[in-house]
């Protein structure tokens, strides 16, 4: 079937895919892999095509999921691969009556470098082998599936494009319930990505049931502007003695799917642990239903695997990833040297960049290999998305291709030729295109820069290239060598007074000068003011970075909000998301293979103190600390129990003093302390200072903490601290409260005083258990 | 003495101000992260909050030099400048109840702390816009200029004045203020003072 003619109906109806096989095979009584069926039993393919068929399914995927040479390679079929490819695809047509097939291809189950070690030229000469015997065999779509890597998914969607421009071709990711790929990429960033290349459907399956993977695939659906897949699981599988069973049965399933539907699904089916009962009542329910029409949302955004950077904030682009007079980093590409490049980029990732510029300098000089060596290695461990500095436009297109996200790309004059090549790129490649505000010639003033904007829009929508893939790049010339700044910052007025976007170098402009840091930082100023949304800039110069800081908080474009510290640190993105539960488990599964003292220690202790950092560094709110601290208690709580005699982790007592009921500050501070593996012995409010002195002698705590909120109440602390010195005891004190500060506590008796909710950790982490 | 009872709903209560209270600054509104927990300790402390007023106006007089008014003499610079040319005087005190307090101390032995720090920052902005509602309320009302609403306990005017509302209102809205500390119970209560001149 033809690409548009399949399109045409997918655009009248929702179309009913199979369920599943693998699994289903294994309850029919097979212990061995589809593949290996196929070439031994191969009767059984085709009865379950034939039954999917008979209760309702428009489309069968054929039994190739595994039948890759990396995949087949691991069971020693590899030498058999044409024939299964080919068999698969003839059985299926055999028993179709109709029913549409889909050549099947699945992940290599390797993951790629630098998590793995899988090159995209790897993944994309394995997946083209299988893809070449689909074709050939006219299969009327390909499907790719179960991809839990981005990288791997888009090297198998160029290996499959490369070979046929008239393949309708399907792209899934697989989902865990922390709404992202096992590599770290979310459903925004798979759309934003996917919508950029030439795929016609995109969507997900596997690992999650119907209830589970919804939320997901809604927010799929938001923001991509192609057709919809989806295969829930049956539920997560639950082993009953030597049967793995599904929960979900065909009727509750196809009570999710009307969900689905109404999310814009176009193509519906099941995964693991489905068989064709749930496809005949998917078949009841959805079969003879029209698609609903959906109104996606577009994303101005680049991405990296397991970060989205959307340009409706300032962005900063890490400006340091550049040989030109950096002796070390020349020396690292010349050697080749992927760590050092790795290193610098997460130091600028750590002072506040959100992407990074990557310019190789001489790239002739440079390999292929490093190229995309550092491209993956800064992308996946740092999680920063890249703008592409890269001049030759062959360079250019090969590190595109292997980009393992939506990349910036840096950059484009307004010069026919030049424009044309890249617009034709970006459409082939993907991503956002910096669109230089010049011709041939460097502008001499506001409106030559003008007629570059003017003619590069023309350019783009002369080629289908929407403005909302293009940031426009308003010149910085250097002062020094007598250029006028305001040019340029005229040309950002204009750029924002049209809706568009703009970047651009900051340091240029103080190119030559002394004191460049204050030349940037007022000439970035000024730049904010008049609207510019990014600058490529150095995140470790504190003075431009302050000036930053000020300048968007005083032009309402403040930085603040609600950081996605998310990332590869899984305990984290748990303790962060007031996963409870999941952290549970996780903290189970650590305790399988090492001592309960061993996960406090390294594992729930570390993440506390990243959690207590972050709030440190204004990165997290406190309603952020204290979900934090509120999820994490109960896993303390549970390891604490499995250490003999719950472990020595130091008491700290905490009260609110006498005559003061104001407590909710001491509540969090005890909730934080808690969390961090310390027992806390909360006296509550309005506690007369000699009870609190009496416990303090019994229990012997490595400190005590005291809130008072009024100017009324602070004095009872220095009854706390006085009663203390009575009886001799060398216990610190810690207070914290609105009426408090640090002269005030010192006055008072006190040893520390709590500014913020994680100072008392902060101290507690100075003294020793005794 | 007037006791007003008002409907929490009615009350304007800017989402603004309570993502400030919770610490989340500058943004202007609760995170998309937090709306659940939001939305939730919200529905709580509109069901739990009984926020009620009383309120008494008094013509004040100089005690010695000192601006007075029933029983006791208002002192301090921020009580002169607001108040000192007063022709009449309005002394008010809003609770909220007890209710929520208990609500917020369950959450916590409970190990919600979370919810149990939003119904906490809900209700002392509820109770401080409030007192705001009533104070518009009374402005719309009176020809007379309104100084500034003040409350003991802010720059110099003496908390120990919560004592004097306590007795004064107290028994009737069901508010108690500790003999040494002078805070109040329940504890999302605010006393002020409104100063009406010519």
């Amino acid at each position: 079937m033809k690409r548009k003619a399949f399109a045409d109906i997918l655009k009248e109806r929702v179309l009913i895919l199979d369920g599943a096989y693998g699994t289903e095979f294994m309850r029919r009584g097979f212990k061995k892999s589809p593949e290996e069926i196929l070439i031994e039993h191969p009767e059984a393919i085709k009865k379950l095509h034939e039954e999917y068929v008979k209760f309702g399914a428009n489309a069968l995927l054929t039994s190739t999921f595994g039948a890759n040479p990396i995949k087949l390679s691991k069971i020693g079929l590899e030498s058999h691969h044409d024939e299964i490819v080919r068999n698969a695809v003839r059985i299926a047509k055999s028993v179709s009556k109709g029913a549409l097939i889909f050549g099947d291809i699945g992940p290599t189950g390797d993951l790629p470098y630098p998590i793995g070690e899988r090159t995209f030229d790897e993944y994309y000469e394995n997946f083209q082998k299988t893809a070449k015997i689909l074709l050939e065999e006219d299969v009327d779509a390909i499907i790719l599936e179960t991809f839990t890597d981005i990288l791997e998914l888009k090297a198998a969607y160029f290996a499959v494009r490369d070979l046929s421009k008239d393949i309708f071709l399907i792209a899934h990711l697989t989902f865990d319930e922390n709404s992202r790929t096992l590599t770290g990429t979310d459903p925004v960033n798979f759309a934003i990505t996917f919508d950029d290349l030439d795929v016609d459907a995109i969507g997900m399956n596997c690992s999650l049931g119907p209830e589970e993977m919804l939320p997901i695939f809604e927010e799929l659906s938001k923001y991509t502007h192609k057709f919809l897949t989806v295969e829930p699981d049956a539920g997560k599988p639950i082993l009953k003695g030597d049967v793995v069973e599904y929960p979900i049965k065909p009727d509750e399933f196809a009570i999710h799917m009307d969900s689905y539907w109404e999310s814009g699904a176009n193509i519906i089916g099941a995964c693991c642990g489905s068989n064709p009962a749930h496809t005949s009542k998917i078949s009841t329910v959805i079969g003879k239903r029209s698609p609903v029409e959906r109104d996606e949302k577009h994303l101005f955004a680049i991405s990296s695997p397991s970060n989205v950077v959307n340009f409706d904030k300032f962005i900063i682009i890490g400006e340091r990833l550049n040989p030109a007079g950096k002796k070390k980093l020349t020396e690292a590409m010349r050697t080749e040297n992927v760590d050092y490049v790795v290193d610098q980029a997460r130091e600028q990732v750590e002072k506040g960049a959100h992407a990074l510029d990557v310019n190789f300098g001489v790239e002739q000089t440079i390999s292929k290999n490093f190229m995309s060596k550092s491209v993956a290695s800064i992308t996946y461990k740092t999680g920063s998305p890249l703008s592409l500095d890269i001049q030759t436009p062959e360079l250019l297109e090969f590190v595109m291709k292997r980009y393992p996200g939506r990349p910036l790309v840096n950059s484009a004059r307004a010069v026919e030729d030049e424009f044309l090549k890249r617009a034709d790129l970006m459409k082939k490649y993907g991503g956002i295109l910096l669109a230089l505000s010049m011709g041939e010639r460097v502008p001499e003033n506001f409106e030559d820069r003008k007629k570059s904007i003017s003619h590069i829009l023309d350019m783009a929508e002369s080629v289908g290239l929407p403005k909302d893939r293009i940031i426009f790049d308003p010149i910085v010339l250097a002062i020094g060598a007598g250029a006028d700044a305001r040019e340029t910052i005229k040309t950002i007025s204009y750029l924002e007074s049209l809706g568009l976007k703009s970047s651009f170098g900051l340091s240029n402009v103080s190119f030559g000068m002394p004191d460049r840091s204050y030349i940037n930082g007022a000439f970035l100023t000024m730049a904010i003011l008049n609207g510019l949304s990014s600058a490529i800039m150095n995140p470790l110069d504190e003075i431009v970075m302050g000036n930053l800081k000020a300048s968007l908080l005083l032009t309402k474009r403040s930085q603040i909000e609600v950081e996605k510290v998310q990332g590869t640190d899984e305990l984290l993105n748990l303790v962060l998301t007031g996963a409870e539960e999941r952290l549970l488990s996780k903290v189970d599964e650590l305790l399988k293979t090492q001592e309960p003292v061993s996960v406090i220690e390294n594992h729930l202790k570390p993440v506390m103190d990243k959690v207590g950092d972050l709030y440190g560094d204004g990165k997290i709110f406190l309603p952020q600390l204290i979900l934090a601290a509120q999820t994490a208690q109960k896993s303390f709580e549970k390891v604490q129990k499995l250490i003999p005699a719950g472990g020595n982790y130091g008491i700290f007592v905490i009260a609110t003093v006498k005559g003061d009921v104001h407590d909710i500050g001491k509540n969090i501070v005890a909730t934080i302390v808690k969390s961090a593996g310390y027992k806390v012995l909360d006296l509550g409010r309005d506690v007369p200072s000699e009870k609190i002195v009496d416990i303090a002698e019994r229990e012997k705590p490595m400190m005590i903490g005291l809130s008072a909120m009024m100017t009324t109440t602070a004095p009872r602390i220095k009854d706390v601290t006085d009663e203390m010195k009575k009886r001799h005891l060398q216990i610190p004190v810690i207070v914290g409260g609105a009426s408090l500060n640090e002269s005030l506590a010192k006055a008072l008796g006190a040893d520390f005083y709590a500014k913020s909710a994680t100072d008392a950790i902060k101290y507690l982490k100075t003294l020793k258990i005794s | 003495m007037e006791i007003i009872q008002i409907v929490p709903n009615e009350v304007a209560l800017p989402e603004r101000a309570i993502a400030a209270r919770m610490g989340f600054k500058g943004l202007g509104s609760i995170p998309s992260e937090f709306r659940k927990q939001y939305e939730k300790a919200m529905s709580i402390s509109m069901n739990l909050a009984k926020p009620v007023v009383a309120i008494e106006n008094f013509v004040p007089y100089l005690s010695n030099g000192t601006l007075a008014m029933d029983t006791i003499e208002i002192k301090g610079t921020l009580a002169r400048s607001q108040l000192g040319k007063s022709v009449e005087i309005t002394a008010m005190l809003v609770t909220l109840g007890s209710a929520i307090d208990d609500k917020i101390t369950e959450l916590h032995e409970a190990g919600e702390e979370l919810e149990s720090f939003m119904l906490d920052a809900i209700g002392s902005e509820l109770v401080e816009y409030a007192a705001r509602h009533v104070d518009e309320n009374l402005r719309s009302k009176t020809s007379l200029k309104g100084s500034a609403r003040i409350a003991p306990g802010y720059v110099d005017l003496p908390i120990n004045l919560n004592a004097w509302f306590a007795s004064k209102f107290g028994e009737a809205i069901y508010v108690r203020s500790d003999p040494q500390s002078f805070t109040f119970l329940p504890r999302k209560t605010i006393s002020a003072f409104i100063g009406w001149s010519n």
